[in-house]
């Protein structure tokens, strides 16, 4: 787990190697207080849609995203960016219904990551099954601002094993897909499948999530930021 | 770059819920992208309601109660349900405290918001001042127990203050007291503050027996050494003030200005308008003679409960309880008369008094039903039992069924084996004419008696009726006849004869409607609920109908017997028969436009009904 001064301290060597102006305001931001309650943190929930799983040959395709302010989820603050292709969207289709009809009027990735930064600068970034949506976005990071994104990661995935192996009784198979995890603190079924309404889903499942873990108790936000 | 902050999912459920479903496309999807989530854990002791800026909560999962500063629960709130709009309409602080009962995810709208919407939709603003109205009927301070402990002077105080000025005559009071008709005034000075008070004894002793003139002013003559009471006192004070000064007159204030006058025919009147008290008195009662004594005050009862602001369902069961302590104390009186019953029997209710949603009339619609063992001897017995109580129940008020559905009638005095082949006959053979004038007999209640013997006649019942599509489809066809007059508001007609000929008989084309559509739903599923909110809550619990029209149909039922009380009240106070008839010339343009919704609620859930239960039979 990263502490507090290693994260300030890769703050300060990013700044050092990266001449990106939207990037250098984001590193220049105060971090999220890892000390803090977690209850006064914010928070940007984030989901990508990719062309594929791997972040080296495969890419990004949308980003949806939607802030939690006070334990709120601000639909006010939600963006939905679909991110133009070079090589156009191929067999993912099939997953997410965008075709490349609809990428007509799609953002470049720079503009989308930028977009991205502004509404991340100061906020934990909170993702299910983090690795994945990370590697795309370290990956971009790196390729248009030459430093990896720096980012507090809360991990809603992580979240529900911790719970699961807590309360283990020995069951096994109880899935961690997002819908899965979803159902057991009765939130809604989700039907339509896109980038804005899985960060939506990823917001609401983490709020239920602490509610259970912690009630009224204090705890400060270090306890569940997984990187 | 292609912006949406639009998320169908959250768009669609708003779009589900009334009143948002009236909102213009735009003005919803703009709602939809402003709304804030929180979600909430089931026991979480913590306020959740935010008390520095009030918002529209709207509950997308779990279960959440509403309860005043008291405790008193107001309302209980479901998915699709809204809570903290009080405060939004009225601007005042919030005082109610919220549970959550199941954990769920509540959606909510900023104050701003919501003004927003309420400007930019009309049917919006109305939904959510409606079902404020609603709270509050709900919210009266009504307890069945400690009733006339927790009553407040100002709810039984009967008539606005009559008031003179304390620069007025003795004549001209005079005057204006027998005008009012009332036996005394209160007196205000420039400032309009109560300075005195002048009885008809005043005038009597201090103006004619000491020979004054008619002139005298009232300053001469007036009790200035004054008692009096706030309209927020307990009822419970007032009387404790008048009897500890031997007084018979209490001005009432409000914010120290005058509201009212407190009379010991007030206090008389509030206590025989106590249900507890009125069931109390009512098991003292030896003789037929003491019960119909008792229930002369059952009107009083019912206009007292109406004042209250009780909902229409609250009265329905109040009157039910005390016809069923009727019903007994004549039962054990005619048993007193006639020695023990030599049978198991259970005493039945029917219709109305079943469903315990009885009104100011009432017809009788009973049984006797007796143990299998039951000779010709013992029915000479039981013959003279349901004499004993049909005439006094008629005694009492409650009119011999038109229909002869009476104990009283041989053939709805019979034994379980006989009950049961009637209602397995109406069942397994139905057909629409059979059946016609049968519905009442499934809506049927154990008033007194042998509770074993009952519940095996409804078992045997719910079990011929559960799924039996032949029977249902007769049924249905004979609800789907009453329809709720939808020309009303066209042509302001109609029942087709008699006196009320420009009327809407609102039991027969409002409300029996829904209580049919709520039976047929209870049988379907082989339900013992008889109560017709219940019945439609199951209904929406066993996924036979939505929620949302379970609510629908419970707010019309309520709405529509609501209005059907106030018209009865009101007649009850101008001294002359309540009926069911309602002149559309008296509805004010907002109880038409609600009438319309209810309406339009009943004969939509007809239409369901229609495709449910017909299907190809009919």
């Amino acid at each position: 787990m990263l502490a507090g001064w290693t994260y300030q301290l890769k703050q300060k060597r990013h700044l050092a190697r990266c001449q990106h102006g939207r990037m250098r305001e984001y590193l220049r931001a105060a971090a999220p207080c890892r000390k803090a309650d977690f209850r006064q943190g914010s928070y940007l929930a984030v989901d990508l849609e990719m062309t594929g799983m791997e972040a080296d040959s495969d890419h990004i395709l949308s980003i949806g995203f939607v802030p939690i302010d006070n334990m709120r989820v601000m639909l006010a603050g939600a963006r939905h960016i679909l991110v133009s292709s070079p090589l156009g969207v191929g067999q993912s289709a099939v997953i997410h219904g965008i075709h490349d009809r609809d990428m007509v009027g799609a953002s470049a990735l720079s503009e989308a990551m930028d977009c991205l930064l502004e509404a991340l600068q100061g906020r934990v970034l909170l993702l299910h099954y983090a690795a994945l949506d990370l590697a795309f976005l370290r990956e971009a990071s790196q390729r248009l601002y030459g430093v990896p994104l720096l980012a507090m990661v809360v991990d809603t995935l992580v979240l529900e094993n911790q719970r699961l192996q807590r309360n283990s009784t020995g069951q096994h198979g109880q899935g961690l897909r997002l819908s899965d995890c979803r159902r057991r603190y009765n939130l809604p079924d989700y039907h339509a499948h896109n980038a804005l309404v899985d960060a939506v889903a990823t917001a609401e499942l983490f709020l239920a999530q602490v509610a259970h873990r912690f009630g009224r108790e204090h705890a400060p936000l270090a306890r569940i930021i997984s990187g | 770059m292609t912006v949406s902050v639009e998320v169908a999912a959250i768009r669609e459920f708003l779009a589900g819920c009334p009143p948002f479903d009236e909102l213009p496309a735009e003005v919803l999807g703009h709602a939809a992208s402003k709304v804030q989530i929180a979600y909430y854990r089931a026991g979480d002791p913590s306020a959740i309601l935010d008390y520095s800026s009030p918002r529209l909560y709207v509950v997308r999962t779990g279960a959440f109660e509403v309860r005043d500063s008291e405790g008193q629960l107001l309302d209980r709130v479901e998915p699709g349900g809204y809570f903290g709009y009080p405060s939004l309409l009225t601007g005042d602080a919030i005082t109610n405290q919220l549970t959550v009962i199941e954990d769920g995810l509540v959606y909510q709208l900023d104050g701003d918001l919501f003004q927003e919407l309420r400007s930019a939709s009309r049917p919006f603003d109305r939904f959510f001042n409606r079902a404020h109205a609603n709270r509050l009927r709900h919210a009266v301070r009504f307890r069945e127990q400690s009733y006339q402990l927790t009553r407040r002077v100002g709810d039984i105080c009967s008539r606005e203050p009559v008031i003179a000025s304390v620069d007025q005559t003795v004549t001209e009071v005079a005057r204006l007291m027998t005008a009012e008709r009332v036996s005394s005034v209160m007196v205000v000075d420039g400032g309009g503050r109560l300075c005195g008070l002048v009885t008809d004894r005043d005038l009597r002793i201090r103006v004619v027996a000491e020979g004054r003139s008619a002139d005298t002013p009232l300053a001469d003559i007036m009790t200035t050494d004054l008692v009096s009471v706030s309209a927020e006192s307990l009822v419970f004070e007032a009387t404790l003030l008048m009897t500890e000064h031997n007084i018979h007159h209490l001005p009432v204030l409000r914010d120290g200005n005058p509201a009212g006058m407190m009379t010991t025919t007030d206090l008389i009147k509030a206590q025989k308008a106590d249900p507890v008290l009125l069931i109390g008195e009512v098991g003292h009662q030896e003789t037929v003679a003491g019960l119909q004594r008792v229930s002369r005050d059952i009107p009083e009862l019912l206009g007292s409960l109406i004042r209250a602001g009780a909902s229409a369902d609250q009265v329905g069961r109040l009157l039910t309880t005390v016809t069923d302590a009727l019903t007994r104390q004549l039962i054990h009186q005619a048993m007193g008369k006639l020695g023990a019953a030599p049978t198991a029997f259970a005493w039945l209710a029917f219709g109305s008094q079943g469903r315990q949603d009885q009104a100011a009339i009432s017809d009788q619609d009973n049984g006797l039903l007796l143990s299998d063992g039951a000779t010709g001897e013992d029915d000479s017995y039981f013959k003279a039992l349901a004499t004993y109580v049909n005439d006094g129940l008629d005694r009492c008020g409650y009119k011999y069924c038109p229909g002869e559905v009476m104990a009283i009638t041989d053939r709805w005095r019979q034994p379980l084996a006989d009950w049961k082949k009637q209602f397995l006959g109406w069942i397994n053979q139905p057909s629409t004419k059979a059946l016609m004038h049968a519905s009442i007999f499934f809506d049927m209640r154990c008033v007194f008696g042998d509770k074993a013997l009952f519940a095996n006649l409804q078992k045997t019942v719910c079990n011929a009726a559960r799924g039996n599509e032949i029977f249902l489809a007769n049924l249905t066809a004979n609800a789907l006849k009453l329809t709720p007059p939808m020309g009303f508001f066209k042509h302001f007609v109609l029942e087709h004869s008699g006196e009320h000929k420009h009327a809407f008989d609102m039991k027969l084309r409002g409300i029996m409607p829904i209580n049919d559509i709520a039976r047929i739903h209870a049988l379907a599923a082989g339900s013992t609920e008889i109560h017709t909110l219940a019945r439609l809550r199951e209904a929406a619990t066993n996924r036979q109908i939505s929620l949302k029209d379970a609510r629908n149909l419970i707010d019309a039922h309520e709405f529509i017997s609501r209005l059907r009380l106030e018209h009865q009240g009101a007649m009850l106070k101008a001294g002359s028969k309540p009926d069911n008839y309602l002149d559309p010339k008296t509805l004010s343009s907002l109880s038409r436009h609600q009438l319309r919704d209810a309406f339009a609620v009943v004969t939509s859930a007809q239409a369901a009904l229609r495709v449910k239960f017909t299907r190809g039979l009919m």
